[in-house]
């Protein structure tokens, strides 16, 4: 059976006023945010584990928790069965963390070998064991050459290496990936999940948290992926599996020109469901559509007849597809919007 | 592997030796950083004299001469110019620390680092001490280059055999501040924009020091405040050491004062410290600004 590195268990973290600003009118203080509203999940050791959320949904306060820099209202969390909140610095050993989309983690004055020394010796480090351990992540994510370089000289994609490698310069046995590969290049950002997916989880077997608003990325590295909404797990279950959450059916990319508020209607009313429509910013009278039908043949049909029963509307184009993770992320997290606002 | 290896370190890691090389790292980092712009050496090198020349020429213009009788009626000490030029010393090595040192979590929150200190092993004090260690380097080595100056320049005679007298009641003082810097700290950690306070209690500290004028000049008020400050002891004892030597009456009080000093800033300091670092992690407020 294979050890679980990380629990969480019913983590509850709310945001309150202070007495005092209660006295101030409403307008001048924050109301009462449940940034984790029971949270919980387990990942095994070993295990890439997706966590996927909106906006405000509690990823990075997640993150936070795990990470020993918050203290959560209840519910306990453990790593590597120690509990960051009341044994932070045993904890911290064995964690490393890396926040993607922030470049200024480092120092930009010192070069990236003194940046990995110095973080190197806040862990205890030190001596030949440090040198060669710089040299190795030196090397194993291609900045060998640059070593000697000041961090401000770098892209943003050389950066994000090194901040990674900074992650790792205590070889944690997890890490917690805080959406790293936001502000990266396409290019950037493919070299980095490989090097995830091929060497820190194909060789050295960490177990990962990560956190993305990046479909492709969480379905390309995760074995397990966990959408939270306002704080709490919503679905948990293999990309493969969540996919097929999206209520089933098909999905159907449209493009229309002409379309207005009626034909929209006459869709809806035809038993498709609209999840999402936007016009072309080029070109403002053509309309994309998203829709999801329980029916491939008979959404091709209703489409069809839809458009031409309004005059000037045009069928353009129309692609379709299976749900992906996408749509499941977009649907599960209506769903859980709408329960959200019959509770409140 | 290496790796292994590796990890052995960081398991063992622990303990006041761990804390102290980690201090020394963070030390040599804020060294390397600050010497990275050459424009900050350069005011490091000519600060001192920014704030000793103008009250050297105001103590010319009301004095006679090199010699004050009132002074050395009311402190021993008749030569104005090296009164004013240790005790401003000691000013400018006061300032490196408080601000230098309670300014250092908002600075590292600035360059966008310190929630990543914070996911370290590190104790959150150490963070404190290690910009204490550069700031104490910074500030003794502007002590050193203005007392040297201000033997070749303005004739200050310094007594040889009170140096390490003086630099021991340096060390106590320094002790005892730092109490008052984790408060500081504590204080830029909860407010953020905090400086106005660090300024306003070091500016405090810095009137209640005899740095350039004796206390006796201060209100009744001001002087019985000025009792509870480690700086006042310090700059009284660390001057005298280096005027009258190591016989000066005022060295062993000052000592004895210091030790009850450090005994009482320092846990106070500290426990205030982690107090407020733990109010902070449980609001979620470490990285607001």
């Amino acid at each position: 059976m294979t050890n679980s590195a990380i629990v969480c268990d019913k983590l509850i973290k709310v945001y309150r006023n202070r007495r005092w600003e209660k006295i101030l009118p409403p307008r001048y203080y924050l109301k009462e945010i449940r940034a984790l509203d029971g949270l919980s999940f387990e990942i095994a050791e070993g295990e890439v584990f997706g966590l996927l959320g909106p906006n405000g949904a509690g990823k990075t306060t997640t993150i936070q928790v795990l990470a020993g820099l918050l203290i959560p209202d209840s519910g306990t969390a453990r790593v590597c069965g120690i509990d960051p909140v009341t044994h932070p610095d045993e904890a911290k050993r064995r964690v490393g963390v890396v926040a993607g989309g922030n470049p200024r983690q480092l120092y930009n004055k010192l070069t990236a070998r003194e940046n990995l020394r110095y973080w190197g010796h806040l862990y205890g480090i030190s001596g030949h064991v440090l040198e060669r351990r710089i040299d190795e992540l030196l090397e194993l994510f291609g900045m060998t050459e640059r070593a000697d370089d000041v961090i401000e000289k770098f892209s943003a994609g050389m950066t994000q290496r090194i901040i990674l490698a900074r992650g790792l310069i205590h070889d944690p046995d997890v890490l917690l990936l805080d959406e790293p590969t936001v502000g990266l290049d396409p290019k950037a950002s493919r070299e980095m999940r490989s090097f995830i997916k091929k060497r820190l989880v194909g060789e050295s077997e960490k177990t990962v948290l990560l956190t993305t608003h990046e479909m492709h990325v969480a379905e390309e590295l995760s074995d397990r992926i966990a959408i939270i909404n306002h704080g709490r797990v919503i679905a948990l279950d293999t990309p493969e599996a969540l996919r097929k959450r999206a209520n089933g059916g098909t999905i159907l990319d449209v493009e229309i020109l002409n379309a207005n508020g009626r034909l929209l209607q006459t869709l809806s009313t035809n038993g498709l469901q609209v999840l999402s429509s936007g016009d072309d910013a080029e070109n403002p009278a053509l309309t994309r559509l998203r829709l999801r039908a329980e029916d491939e043949d008979t959404a091709l049909q209703q489409i069809i007849e839809a458009v031409l029963g309004h005059r000037d509307a045009r069928l353009i184009r129309m692609d379709v597809r299976e749900p992906s993770l996408e749509d499941a992320f977009v649907f599960l997290t209506d769903q859980s919007d709408k329960e959200a606002a019959a509770n409140a | 592997m290496a790796s292994s290896k590796v990890f052995t370190r960081v398991i063992e890691r622990r303990g006041l030796r761990s804390e102290i090389s980690a201090a020394w790292a963070i030390s040599v980092r804020i060294w390397k950083v600050e010497l990275s712009y050459p424009l900050s050496l350069l005011w490091f090198i000519l600060m001192p004299f920014l704030w000793l020349i103008p009250m050297v020429l105001a103590g010319s213009s009301v004095s006679t001469g090199p010699d004050s009788a009132e002074l050395a009626r009311l402190t021993g000490i008749d030569d104005w110019v090296s009164y004013i030029a240790i005790g401003t010393g000691l000013m400018g090595l006061t300032l490196s620390i408080i601000w230098g040192t309670g300014m250092s979590l908002r600075r590292e929150q600035n360059v966008g680092t310190l929630e990543t200190l914070m996911t370290t092993p590190i104790e959150r004090s150490t963070l404190v001490l290690g910009s204490a260690l550069h700031n104490l380097q910074h500030g003794g080595l502007g002590v050193i280059l203005q007392l040297a100056a201000s033997t070749i320049l303005f004739g200050v005679t310094l007594n040889a055999w009170g140096v390490f007298p003086a630099l021991a009641v340096l060390a106590l003082g320094v002790i005892a501040l730092q109490g008052v810097v984790y408060a500081i700290a504590c204080v830029v950690m909860v407010a953020k924009q905090g400086w106005m306070i660090v300024e306003f209690i070091g500016d405090f500290l810095i009137l209640l020091a005899p740095t350039a004028y004796p206390l006796a000049v201060l209100p009744w008020f001001l002087q019985a405040a000025s009792l509870a400050s480690p700086l006042t002891w310090t700059v009284e004892a660390f001057r005298d050491a280096l005027i009258l030597g190591p016989g000066a009456p005022s060295l062993l009080t000052a000592a004895l004062v210091l030790l009850i000093l450090d005994a009482i800033y320092v846990p106070l300091g500290l426990l205030l410290y982690k107090r407020t670092e733990t109010w902070v992690r449980k609001r979620g407020a470490l990285s607001q600004f």
